[in-house]
């Protein structure tokens, strides 16, 4: 069975590839360090920025998924790269990288096909992970990461290892893949301690899989009719299911209190939400306004496309029937004078005489 | 025979419609695509030999004299609609060889990014009060659209009882960028 949905995989999965030739080095902007980079996403998931940087996907228990990876060494001295799996956690809005003591399920479920590269300066390599899902697992979505960790500094005072990586999202469960959603509950206006106009908006993830926020703010109909923005948000960091978080928004100091309508679009990936409400910022430092509901604008051009399709074809189909209804009408007229005339010269035609 | 004709035709349409407004997101073919999402996110070599001076027992929250090492970010990532990168640290306890030591554990330990130099002065740096030895929290985060970097030179806060034993004590910080 196990053996039978990796060929599937292997052979009918279609695999896009952020591509660059292994091992050459292209870097425009100058690099230090060690750096790392998703080479492929599935065909299926490519708009979605999140999964053509981290590995992102939604499987059946008992899948075997790949992703090639790269590393690069971008320094002018060469170095040796520790490559391993590890698991995560989402709280308080932020993806944690965290190994527990049982090493996690992320963490036991991939292997990487080297567990270290030496990388000459300059240079890069690649590497596949393959995450093996055991037929018996639970329903949920699991964190975790691929790391390249640089030698630790050297010295017999406080070491210091950096390392980079690619985060894991992996969502298992018999069937399509949950629905992610997000609500908008309140806008809230503050300043800041040093008295900065900031914007909070509480975020509450609605969905079945974790959410990494970002967006932006404009600000309409304030005093004077001006407009302000669009500023671009601050959360960042992720949303476990379930969780609730803030993103701030700081503004322009030289903006005037208000009231505003404030247009707040979030987005992950391919979900997007705008929300709107009215707001005033406080005269004094470091005090937030109450909050205020946001209320959600519908604003999904794909909902109106569907819909406008749907009437042209409606009318195409009325304008079909009224035109075969004529035809039809047509028809009939002519059948009928038709017979009439046939009928005609018979009555003309005079009895022969017996 | 004309009125079925109508009916059917009629029919053919209003199933047409009725599927393509309720069709899903058209899915991709199975064309290969390529996309050229180039760059990485990278992170600079940590500094050798970190060593952070001298604190005296009983101080809250006090920084370490020295500084460790800049931690230096870039990202060449282009083809995305966003760059957003985030550094979590965390701590293992710092022990000492000192007869009767006992390890200053990682919640005693606090990090403070301090002033991050960045390109575009989208990255914030946020203190972490308490470290811990298992969980990484976020220290500097990221987020626009862009190639960007950004560095900063760290500081190290410690929380010590005024019964901690005097020693040289050591122990090892992770940054993650993810």
């Amino acid at each position: 069975m196990v053996v039978r949905r990796i060929v599937r995989l292997s052979f009918a999965a279609v695999w896009v590839i952020l591509a660059q030739a292994a091992g050459a080095y292209g870097q425009e902007a100058p690099q230090e360090g060690v750096g790392i980079r998703l080479l492929e996403v599935p065909v299926d998931r490519a708009p979605d920025a999140r999964a053509q940087r981290y590995v992102i996907d939604h499987v059946d228990p008992g899948t075997v998924i790949r992703r090639r990876i790269e590393v690069v060494n971008h320094d002018s001295s060469p170095t040796v790269v520790r490559l391993y799996a590890a698991g995560a956690v989402v709280e308080d809005g932020e993806f944690q990288p965290a190994e527990d003591e049982s090493g996690g399920e992320i963490a036991r479920w991939t292997r990487l096909d080297r567990s270290s590269v030496e990388l000459p300066a300059r240079t890069s390599a690649e590497l596949t992970a393959t995450i093996t899902v055991p037929t018996d697992a639970s329903a949920g979505e699991r964190y975790g990461a691929i790391w390249a960790e640089l030698p630790p500094s050297e010295g017999s005072a406080v070491t210091v290892v950096n390392r980079v990586g690619i985060r894991i999202y992996l969502s298992v469960g018999e069937g399509g893949e949950p629905a992610s959603d997000f609500e908008v509950d309140t806008l809230t206006a503050a300043r800041g301690a040093d008295g900065t106009p900031v914007v909070k908006a509480k975020v509450r993830n609605t969905g079945g899989r974790a959410l990494d926020m970002r967006g932006e703010l404009s600000l309409t109909d304030g005093p004077g009719s001006l407009s302000a923005g669009p500023f671009p948000a601050q959360l960042g960091t992720t949303l476990g299911l379930g969780q609730e978080g803030d993103v701030l928004v700081p503004l322009d100091p030289e903006i005037p209190a208000g009231p505003w309508t404030a247009t707040l679009t979030l987005s992950s990936g391919t979900l997007e939400r705008t929300v709107q409400g009215t707001i005033t910022f406080p005269d004094a430092a470091g005090v937030s306004a109450p909050p205020v509901r946001a209320e959600r604008v519908v604003d999904s051009m794909r909902g109106l496309i569907i819909v406008g399709v749907a009437l042209l074809l409606i009318l195409l189909l009325l304008l079909l029937i009224l035109w075969r209804l004529v035809l039809y009408v047509r028809k009939r007229h002519r059948d009928r004078n038709d017979d009439e005339s046939k009928a005609r010269p018979e009555e003309r035609t005079p009895e022969p005489v017996g | 025979m004309q009125l079925k004709k109508i009916l059917a035709t009629g029919a053919a349409l209003a199933t047409a419609a009725s599927l393509f407004a309720l069709a899903p997101a058209a899915q991709a073919t199975d064309a290969d695509l390529t996309v050229t999402a180039a760059g990485t996110i990278a992170i600079t070599a940590p500094t050798a030999k970190v060593n952070l001076g001298s604190l005296a027992a009983g101080v809250t929250a006090a920084d370490a004299p020295n500084a460790l090492g800049t931690v230096s970010v870039t990202d060449t990532r282009t083809g995305l609609v966003n760059n957003n990168w985030t550094v979590t640290v965390k701590s293992t306890a710092f022990s000492s060889t000192a007869s009767g030591a006992t390890p200053i554990a990682a919640a005693s330990i606090g990090y403070k990014p301090g002033t991050v130099t960045s390109t575009d002065s989208l990255a914030t740096g946020t203190p972490v009060l308490a470290l811990s030895e298992t969980v990484a929290a976020a220290t500097v985060i990221r987020v626009g659209v862009g190639t960007n970097d950004a560095s900063w030179t760290p500081k190290l806060t410690f929380t010590l009882g005024a019964n901690t034993v005097a020693g040289t004590y050591t122990g090892t910080i992770t940054h993650s960028l993810s």
